[in-house]
C-alpha cells in the first residue's frame, strides 16, 4: 500500500466573467468526488490542482509539501508534482506496447528498465491486461485501453490522482466493469483521489464524499451517502434523481413554497437536528418524481398545484413528466396509470403530493467554508 | 421460389471481401479528374521520356567511369554530412517552431522558408559573399587559413542551405499534428524534459522525422544551383552529380550518353528510396 498525504487546496482564480472559489480537503487515502453543471469549474479546479493552470490566489499542498503558493509565485511543474490524471481518453502513447505505457512511469523516475518493465507486468495483470502486454494500443477496444491507463497512472505511484471523467468515453456495457476496476484499484492502492464526473454511479462507487461546485462555489459537500440522500442543492437532487423545492418554515409546522403552504414530513435521512421545521427558517422539500401524481381533475386534500406540462420523455416502466416551473418538478408515472389526455406538451394537470413523501430539512449554503471531510 | 423472396445469401456476395463492405465514395466532376490526368502526364512524361534515350549498351561504362564514379561518391558523401547537419540543427529548430509563441513561430517560418523560394543561385550567391575571401566570415576563417569556397565543404554548405527547409517544415508540420497532450501526460508520470523529448516527442514524429530527412537528402543530392556558386564545378574536387551531369550534357557526342545515364540513375534512386519511405511507413503506422 502507498502511503499518500492529505489534499489540501484553497483557490481562487478569475477566467472572464467566471470565478472559482474554493477550498477543499481530501484526506490520505480519501476519494472525494467533485460534481456539478458544466461551467461550475470542475475542470478547472483539476487544472489548478495539476499545476496546469496558476491560481489567483490561494495555495495547494500535499501533506507538508506545498504544491502552488501564490504569495511566494511558487507553482512546482506537472512533472514534480506526484499528481497523476486519468481522463476519458486514455491517451496512451501510441508508438509504445501496453506494457511500456505502464512501464513509462517507473522508468522515468529511475527504475531500471527491467524491474520497471516486471512491475508493469504486475500492474497489467491487476487490470485483466497481462495477455496484451505486447499489443499496441491501436490493437486495444477503448475499454482495453482504459485499463491499460488505470495501470499506467498507478504504476507511476502518484500521491494524488485526478481522475477527469474516466469512464465518459467507454459504452454502456464497458464502463460498468471498468468503474469496478478502478474502484478496487484505486481502494487497494490507498492513493488519495479527486474524481470529476457528472455520472451519479462514479460518485457511489467510487467516492467517500461528494463536493457540488456550482458557479465556483461549493454548493453542497458531505459523505456520499448523505449528499445524494438527502440531497439540498438542485444538481446533487437531479443526479439523485429527486425534485427539490424551496420554501420558508411557516409556525403551523407547513413550509410557504411557490407551490404553496406544503404539509411535510420530518427529514429521516439527514442531521437529526435540523429535521423540525422551523418558522422563518429556509428549507428544502425533497420529494421523488415516483410520489409526484398527476390527474385531469383536482384532488381532495393537502399539497396540491395546477401546472402544465412541459414535455414526457420514456423511463423504467413508465413516463417522466416535466412540469413547467419555476419550480420545475418531475414525475414519474407508471405505464398503468398514464392518461392521454395530458399526456403532451401544453396539457394543464393537478400536482399531488402524499405529506409522507414530502421530506423536509434544511436549505444549502447554511453551512458555509471549507469542504472538510472527516477522516 | 417466387420473385422477391429474400435468400440468407446477399446479391453482392463475391464481390465484396467479407466483413469489409465495399465504401460508396462520392464521385469527382469529370472535368476535375480529366485534369488531374493531366497533371499526373505533365509530372511523369518527361521523366519517362529519358528511358527510351539512354544507349543500354553503354549504361555500366558511363555510369562507372572515373569521373562518374567520383561524382558518385561525391554526391553520396556531401548528401550524407549535409543530412547530419540538416538533423543535428534542425530538429531543435522544428522543435522551437512548433512550441514558440504564435508570432516568434510566424517569423521563423517565413526566414526557415526563404532558401525554398529562393533561387538556389541566389543562395549560393550570398553564401559565397558570407564566406569567400571578403565575406564576415570568410576573412575571419582566412585568418587560422580556413578557405571554404570551392572545396567539398562548400558544397556541404550549400546543400544544408538548401535541404534543411525541408526536414524543418516536414518536422513541424508533425509535431503541430502530435500535439503536446501526450507530453502532458509524460510529464505527470514523472518524466523530465529530456526524457519526454526522447521517448515520447521524438518517436512520435518519427515517421514525418524520416520523411523530411529523405526529402532533405534527396533534395541535397540533387543540389545544382547554389553549389555552383559556392563549390564550383571541379572535376574530382567539388563536382557533383548534378554538376556531372551538366558537365556531361553540355559536352560534345558521347558524353551526352554519360548524362543521360547518371540522370536515369538518380530518378531510378528517387524512386526507390520513395517506395522504401513508404512501406517503412504503413509498417511503423500505428
Amino acid at each position: 500500500m502507498t502511503m499518500t498525504a492529505d489534499l489540501h487546496a484553497a483557490v481562487e482564480l478569475h477566467l472572464g466573467s467566471f470565478h472559482l472559489d474554493v477550498d477543499l480537503e481530501v484526506p490520505a487515502g480519501q476519494v472525494l468526488a467533485v460534481v456539478g453543471p458544466n461551467g461550475s469549474g470542475k475542470s478547472t479546479l483539476l487544472h489548478v490542482l495539476a499545476g496546469l493552470l496558476r491560481p489567483a490566489r490561494g495555495t495547494v499542498r500535499l501533506g507538508r509539501h506545498v504544491l502552488t503558493d501564490t504569495t511566494t509565485g511558487l507553482l512546482l511543474p506537472a512533472r514534480e508534482r506526484r499528481i497523476g490524471l486519468l481522463s476519458q481518453d486514455a491517451a496512451l502513447f501510441p508508438h509504445l506496447s501496453a506494457l511500456e505505457n505502464v512501464a513509462f512511469g517507473p522508468r522515468s523516475t529511475g527504475t531500471r528498465p527491467r524491474a520497471a518493465r516486471a512491475l508493469a507486468q504486475q500492474w497489467l495483470e491487476r487490470v485483466g491486461m497481462g495477455a496484451q502486454a505486447r499489443h499496441r494500443p491501436g490493437r486495444l477496444s477503448g475499454g482495453q485501453q482504459q485499463r491499460v491507463a488505470i495501470a499506467r497512472a498507478l504504476a507511476a505511484a502518484p500521491e494524488v490522482l485526478l481522475l477527469d471523467e474516466p469512464l465518459a468515453a467507454l459504452d454502456v456495457q464497458t464502463a460498468p466493469q471498468v468503474r469496478q476496476l478502478l474502484a478496487e484499484q484505486v481502494r487497494a492502492s490507498g492513493t488519495t483521489t479527486v474524481l470529476v464526473s457528472h455520472d451519479v454511479l462514479d460518485a457511489v462507487v467510487l467516492a467517500d464524499h461528494i463536493a457540488v461546485l456550482h458557479e465556483g462555489q461549493v454548493a453542497e459537500h458531505g459523505p456520499v451517502a448523505r449528499v445524494l440522500g438527502a440531497p439540498r442543492s438542485p444538481f446533487a437532487a437531479t443526479m439523485a434523481g429527486v425534485n427539490l423545492l424551496a420554501g420558508t418554515g411557516l409556525e403551523d409546522g407547513r413550509v410557504r413554497t411557490p407551490l404553496g403552504d406544503w404539509q411535510v414530513s420530518h427529514d429521516g435521512a439527514g442531521p437529526p437536528a435540523q429535521a423540525q421545521v422551523r418558522p422563518g427558517q429556509a428549507m428544502v422539500l425533497r420529494i421523488r418524481p415516483s410520489a409526484v401524481v398527476l390527474g385531469m381533475e383536482r384532488p381532495e386534500g393537502a399539497n396540491t398545484a395546477r401546472t402544465t406540462v412541459r414535455w414526457v420523455e420514456p423511463a423504467d416502466g413508465g413516463v417522466r413528466v416535466r412540469l413547467v416551473g419555476p419550480p420545475e418538478l418531475v414525475a414519474e408515472v407508471p405505464a398503468t396509470e398514464v392518461d392521454p389526455a395530458w399526456l403532451r406538451s401544453g396539457a394543464e394537470v393537478w400536482v399531488q403530493v402524499d405529506p409522507r413523501r414530502v421530506l423536509a430539512g434544511p436549505a444549502a449554503g447554511h453551512e458555509s467554508g471549507a469542504v472538510v471531510v472527516p477522516g | 421460389m417466387t420473385t422477391g423472396v429474400r435468400t440468407s445469401e446477399p446479391a453482392t456476395a463475391g464481390l465484396t471481401r467479407p466483413g469489409r463492405p465495399a465504401q460508396v465514395r462520392g464521385r469527382l466532376p469529370v472535368w476535375v479528374l480529366a485534369l488531374a490526368v493531366l497533371a499526373v502526364a505533365t509530372l511523369v512524361l518527361p521523366l519517362v521520356a529519358l528511358f527510351p534515350r539512354v544507349e543500354w549498351a553503354s549504361f555500366p561504362a558511363a555510369i562507372t567511369s572515373p569521373e562518374a564514379l567520383f561524382a558518385l561518391g561525391l554526391s553520396l558523401r556531401t548528401g550524407a554530412v549535409a543530412v547530419v547537419c540538416c538533423l543535428l540543427l534542425g530538429v531543435p529548430l522544428a522543435l522551437l517552431l512548433a512550441r514558440a509563441p504564435a508570432r516568434l513561430a510566424a517569423v521563423l517560418r517565413t526566414l526557415v522558408t526563404l532558401p525554398l523560394v529562393l533561387p538556389p543561385l541566389v543562395g549560393g550567391m550570398a553564401l559565397l559573399y558570407l564566406f569567400g575571401r571578403n565575406g564576415w566570415l570568410g576573412q575571419g576563417l582566412d585568418l587560422v587559413g580556413i578557405s571554404v569556397p570551392f572545396t567539398p565543404a562548400a558544397v556541404v554548405l550549400a546543400q544544408t542551405f538548401v535541404a534543411m527547409p525541408f526536414l524543418v517544415l516536414s518536422l513541424e508540420g508533425s509535431l503541430r499534428t502530435a500535439g503536446d497532450r501526450y507530453e502532458q501526460v509524460a510529464a505527470t508520470l514523472g518524466a523530465g524534459s529530456w526524457t519526454v523529448l526522447r521517448r515520447v516527442t521524438l518517436p512520435l514524429v518519427l515517421p514525418g522525422l524520416a520523411a523530411g530527412t529523405v526529402l532533405a537528402f534527396a533534395r541535397a543530392v540533387g543540389e545544382f544551383g547554389a553549389t555552383a556558386m559556392v563549390a564550383g564545378n571541379r572535376p574530382e574536387v567539388t563536382q557533383t552529380v548534378p554538376m556531372a551531369i551538366y558537365t556531361a550534357f553540355n559536352g560534345a557526342g558521347v558524353d551526352r550518353d554519360a548524362a543521360l545515364a547518371l540522370a536515369v540513375l538518380l530518378v531510378v534512386v528517387a524512386l526507390v528510396i520513395l517506395i522504401g519511405l513508404r512501406d517503412w511507413r504503413r509498417r511503423v503506422a500505428w
